[in-house]
Parts: C-alpha cells; sequence; structure tokens
C-alpha cells in the first residue's frame, strides 16, 4: 500500500511540471506603402531542420493584412523540444498564403533567434520592422541574428542582456 | 562561453591598480597597504579564474578597503553578480559611481549598465496590514530589519527560499516562508492575531481512534480488498496526474499560436 501511495505521489509530482515553453513574439510590422493590398505572412520554423534560404513546407498561421497604421502582431510560439533555435520569415505578399506568381520573389524580413525556448518557462522578443525591404535591398531581403542574452525573459525590467556573467540565460536552472 | 566580464575585469584592473595612490578619492593609503592590496586584487583574480567567486568576493571586498581602488570595487561588483548576490552587486556598483566621479569613462559607462541590470534583479517584498503605530521585530532569514514605521514596509532581497517573521508584544508571530525570483516584486499580507485570540473550536487532526472493527478483519486480510484499493488508487492517481499535467502547462498570451 506504502509503495502505491508513493508510485501515486511520484507521478503527481511529475505530472505537476510544465514540460512545455513559451516564447511570446511581437512583430511591429509597417503600414503598406500604397493602397494595393498586403499581406505580412509570418513562417516560424526550428533552424536545425529549416534552413532561412529553403522554402518551407508545412502548415502556417494566416497572414495578417497590412494597414494605412503600422501593426503589432502577436504570435505565441510553443515547443517542447528546448534545445532548439529558431528561423522567422516575415514575408510581405500580394496573396494571403503567398502563392501568386509575383509572390515568388516577395520581400522578406529574416531573423534567427539563438536558443529562445527554456522548460517551463515563459520568455518574450519583439522586432520593430521599420520598412518593407524594397529594391536595393540584396533579393529584397534582409537578415537579422538575435542572440540569446537578448531574450527576454525570466526576470521583471528591461535588461541591457538576459545572462549571467557566467553566460547562463536567466532562464536555465 | 568565456564571459566577456572576465576580460573587462582583467584589462582594466591591472592600470587602475597600478595608478591607485592617483585615484583613491579621500584615502591615501600606506605602501604597505597598496602592497597588500594588491595581492589580494590578484587572489581575486585567481579565484575568479577558478570560479570560486565568493573568495573572490573576500578578496576584492579587503583589496578595497586597504586602496580604494575603482577597479577593486568594480570586480567586487561582478563577483557578486556572479553568485545572485543582486542587492549587493548593485550598491557595489552605486558606489563606485558616486565616489569615484573621474574614473575612466568606459568602466563608468559599463558600471552604469550593470547597476541598471542588477537593480532590476533585485526583488522587493511590501509588507502590508502593519499597524503604523506599532514597530515590529521584523527578520527576514533571520537577520532584524528595523521598523522604521513606514507603511508599507518594504525590504530588498535576492532570489531564493527566505523565512520572514513579524512580532510584537500581544501579537501572535507572522511566519512567511517563500521562494523569490530575480526582480520579484511581492506584497505579503500580514495576519495580525493577538495572543490568545480566537482559536479553531476544536483540536485539528484525526478524531479519537475508533475501536478495532472485528467483523472487518476478513475483509482487510483478502487480497482481493487490496487489490481493488490499488486499482482505484492507481485510477485516481492517473486521473489527478492528467489534471495537473494539463494545469502545469504553460498558455500562450496571444490568440495567434503557432507550435513548432
Amino acid at each position: 500500500m506504502k509503495g502505491l501511495a508513493v508510485a501515486a505521489a511520484g507521478c503527481l509530482t511529475i505530472a505537476a511540471c510544465a514540460d512545455n515553453a513559451i516564447l511570446e513574439v511581437e512583430l511591429d510590422l509597417p503600414p503598406r506603402p500604397s493602397t494595393t493590398p498586403l499581406y505580412a505572412f509570418v513562417q516560424a520554423r526550428a533552424a536545425d531542420k529549416f534552413p532561412l534560404p529553403d522554402p518551407w513546407g508545412g502548415s502556417d498561421l494566416g497572414a495578417v493584412e497590412l494597414g494605412d497604421a503600422r501593426y503589432v502582431d502577436s504570435i505565441s510560439l510553443l515547443t517542447s523540444e528546448t534545445n532548439v533555435d529558431v528561423n522567422i520569415k516575415v514575408r510581405f505578399c500580394e496573396d494571403p498564403r503567398c502563392t501568386s506568381i509575383p509572390d515568388d520573389n516577395a520581400p522578406e524580413c529574416w531573423f534567427h533567434l539563438e536558443h529562445p525556448f527554456y522548460v517551463g518557462k515563459r520568455t518574450f522578443w519583439s522586432a520593430r520592422v521599420a520598412a518593407i525591404p524594397m529594391d536595393g535591398d540584396a533579393h529584397h531581403r534582409t537578415e537579422v541574428l538575435v542572440d540569446r542574452c537578448q531574450i527576454r525573459g525570466c526576470v521583471e525590467g528591461d535588461l541591457s542582456d538576459y545572462c549571467r556573467v557566467d553566460g547562463r540565460h536567466l532562464c536555465e536552472d | 562561453m568565456m564571459p566577456a566580464v572576465r576580460v573587462l575585469i582583467l584589462a582594466v584592473a591591472l592600470p587602475l591598480l597600478a595608478a591607485s595612490a592617483a585615484q583613491a578619492q579621500g584615502h591615501e593609503p600606506s605602501d604597505a597597504a597598496l602592497a597588500e592590496a594588491r595581492a589580494l586584487f590578484m587572489a581575486g583574480q585567481a579565484a575568479v579564474d577558478a570560479g570560486r567567486w565568493a573568495d573572490a568576493v573576500t578578496n576584492f571586498s579587503r583589496a578595497y578597503e586597504l586602496s580604494r581602488v575603482p577597479a577593486a570595487l568594480y570586480n567586487l561588483g561582478f563577483a557578486l553578480r556572479a553568485l545572485g548576490r543582486h542587492r549587493e552587486a548593485r550598491d557595489a556598483f552605486t558606489r563606485l559611481l558616486e565616489r569615484h566621479a573621474r574614473m575612466d569613462r568606459q568602466l563608468r559607462q559599463d558600471s552604469r549598465a550593470y547597476r541598471d541590470e542588477e537593480a532590476g534583479r533585485v526583488a522587493v517584498i511590501q509588507l502590508t496590514g502593519l499597524d503604523p503605530d506599532s514597530h515590529y521585530d521584523i527578520r527576514f532569514d533571520g537577520a532584524r530589519f528595523e521598523d522604521g514605521g513606514d507603511r508599507p514596509f518594504r525590504l530588498e532581497s535576492d532570489a531564493g527560499s527566505h523565512t520572514l517573521t513579524a512580532r510584537a508584544p500581544g501579537i501572535r508571530p507572522f511566519v512567511w516562508e517563500g521562494v523569490l525570483s530575480d526582480g520579484q516584486r511581492l506584497t505579503i499580507e500580514v495576519a495580525l492575531v493577538p495572543e490568545g485570540g480566537a482559536t479553531p473550536s476544536g483540536p485539528i487532526g484525526p478524531g479519537p481512534t475508533p475501536p478495532p472493527n472485528d467483523s472487518g478483519g476478513g475483509l482487510l486480510s483478502s487480497p482481493w480488498f487490496w487489490l481493488g484499493v490499488g486499482v482505484v488508487v492507481l485510477g485516481a492517481g492517473a486521473g489527478l496526474g492528467y489534471f495537473f499535467y494539463q494545469d502545469a502547462q504553460l498558455d500562450p498570451q496571444s490568440d495567434r499560436v503557432y507550435e513548432l
């Protein structure tokens, strides 16, 4: 009987621990440059399986139609695999699914986030896309690398970086 | 990863120590004191290299006492930061900025950034419910905090497990135990219960032990009975486990959710 109680208690203890991780993303998107409808199509993938230069298959969130003013798109990224980097693409397309022919060369903003997830922790990252990459930018693309110490979380207030002096992130136990 | 901080420590410390006499403010250390400070400083460096941050704190602290060299105080702040003693680290950087206004511009800029960073990691506890006209014996992890009568009463701490007690004549001791995280702001409502006040109407715990039930002895000795109990306990455990598992998972803040 004592063994049963211990087993049950063990199950409950394990079950009471979160094993997922969430990255709350905020993308401050620019207004559309003309009256032509334009959509921001945001994709996120594990970086080790989906390099930024490759086209990505699979399902994605619906696109956001850009308006006359800036718009902050909030997205929660979930995973249970926390030892991953994340690639994010923001594509500015004429079609909501970026499937029209001109969208093959749609302007894109690329972000590579280094180790943004920690088990049982909520982390935050935000970016401001000042303007849609236009002619003059290489391949109409911009690429930003986000250091792990710039991923916010596990402390109140804004810090200059979120790592300890020994290099561990504040969300690391 | 090799912390950039250590490089900074090594880079800035020695030149500044060499110029100690010129930089010390309002304090002229003797040659003997400077020599001892230099030895302590080097010992602090070695402690940092070996990851013995607590020893580094002792060495840099003493080196600064002797020499008043800003580099020693700067390194002391870093060592305290590495140990998670954010309140003391903040105070060290604050003291550095206040006492050594003429230090190197880059060092000053860095010190200011680290002071602000450490300030953000200090946890603050606020006690409400204390009588403004009474003075309490408030202890945090055993250390006494002077109750100057300010309400709500505030104290600062670093992250970790802590115990707080509040005592006053005629009042039952109030005890709080809990865990603080970096930068947490916590308000604790202090329950003031007069000594000898209302108490639970009866003892808490099991009631009188019932006399043994001879008629149940046969059931309790049956393996089928215990098998049934086992099934019920495991089933209940599995059900509760699933419930707690679901309850413990983090919930997304946005309606737009994507699972990698």
